[in-house]
């Protein structure tokens, strides 16, 4: 096939569908270039083929590629965000969910994340993704079983992972008191 | 018409001479144009450099199959001809051989400029990728798989699905 010219096996690339490109795409250096990345719509159009939901994928979002089922929570899988839902555009893996790129809300210290009829948690406490103790305690179940209190400033250490600057919010009051109120 | 019964000779990169009714060969736009623009009557042979003669054997037979369909205007592009990928029960049959004919078919159509011939090999070949595994397509057509580990290792983080099939 690479005996062809490149306008050639580009008009065959065009008549292919996303998922034939999405296979092509990464069997060699070459077509991984001259290849787009699909786009959100191609990857909508996806999520309904038959090849998309024989190997249970689905789109996230934010990471733009797809991933088996199991990487999403349960409220992604079904009803408004699920493969038939009103606004898939919406769903994001538990990945994504955890460690969000900056500037993007998503699940917070104290949320509890369904996955697979299992209730998890970013604990309030050491701020770690992990199995929930019990509704409505915000904790892990090692933090609640050492009954460790929730800090009262939890969300100074909130979480940021994407942030390129890798400030803490501590960061920011230090300079904030040494630059504003020195004089 | 008087033109349909004329007949010209091409001649093909392996020097065989061969006959054609000009209608016939008039589907390639190429020698159409060529035709026109020496005007009157053609006697002499006209050399076609870039096609072998069994290559050139088989777009006859699909010229002159598809004789008789409406000749195709320069820009009906992109809608009608990205619109399906079916191809008619005939040109599969005629499109079931080997690779390398049918790449040379593919290029003898795109240097004769037959845009309908092109699309059919062109559909052919995708329809050939459509369905495979990275690997089956690796296969099937010879590519050399040329990532380095580490870009292997990103791939495959990019493409979960890839892994299990």
């Amino acid at each position: 096939m690479s005996k062809l010219p490149p306008e050639i096996q580009l008009t065959i690339i065009d008549q292919l569908d996303p998922v034939g490109k999405l296979n092509l795409r990464i069997t060699s250096r070459y077509y991984y270039d001259t290849i787009k990345p699909l786009t959100p719509n191609e990857l909508l159009q996806t999520e309904k083929s038959d090849w998309a939901i024989k190997n249970g994928l689905l789109r996230c979002m934010d990471c733009k590629r797809l991933r088996p089922s199991s990487c999403f929570a349960d409220s992604m899988r079904k009803g408004k965000k699920g493969r038939n839902g009103l606004e898939p555009e919406k769903r994001f893996c538990i990945d994504c969910g955890v460690h969000p790129k900056f500037g993007r809300n998503r699940y917070t210290p104290g949320s509890e994340i369904e996955i697979n009829t299992q209730r998890w948690v970013i604990c309030k406490v050491c701020n770690l993704f992990m199995k929930l103790a019990f509704r409505g305690t915000g904790r892990c179940q090692d933090c609640f079983e050492e009954n460790k209190d929730i800090p009262r400033f939890s969300f100074r250490s909130r979480r940021r992972y994407s942030d390129p600057w890798e400030y803490t919010d501590d960061d920011i009051l230090e300079a904030y008191d040494k630059y504003m109120w020195e004089e | 018409m008087a033109t349909d019964t004329q007949t010209i000779r091409l001649t093909t990169s392996d020097n065989v001479e061969m006959t054609v009714e000009r209608a016939v060969a008039e589907r390639s736009i190429l020698i159409k144009n060529l035709l026109e623009d020496l005007g009157g009557e053609q006697t002499e042979s006209i050399p076609v450099p870039n096609v072998a003669e069994p290559v050139m054997k088989k777009v006859i037979e699909w010229c002159e199959h598809h004789k008789k369909d409406p000749p195709t205007t320069q820009d009906d592009d992109s809608d009608s001809r990205k619109k399906s990928t079916d191809i008619d029960e005939w040109d599969q049959k005629f499109m079931q051989v080997d690779q390398e004919m049918l790449f040379e078919i593919i290029l003898a159509a795109n240097y004769l400029d037959i845009k309908a011939l092109l699309d059919v090999g062109c559909k052919t070949v995708a329809n050939m990728i459509k369905g495979k595994s990275p690997d089956e397509i690796r296969k099937t057509f010879n590519i050399q798989n040329d990532f380095t580990p580490e870009e292997e290792d990103q791939i495959r983080r990019e493409n979960e699905w890839a892994e299990d099939r």
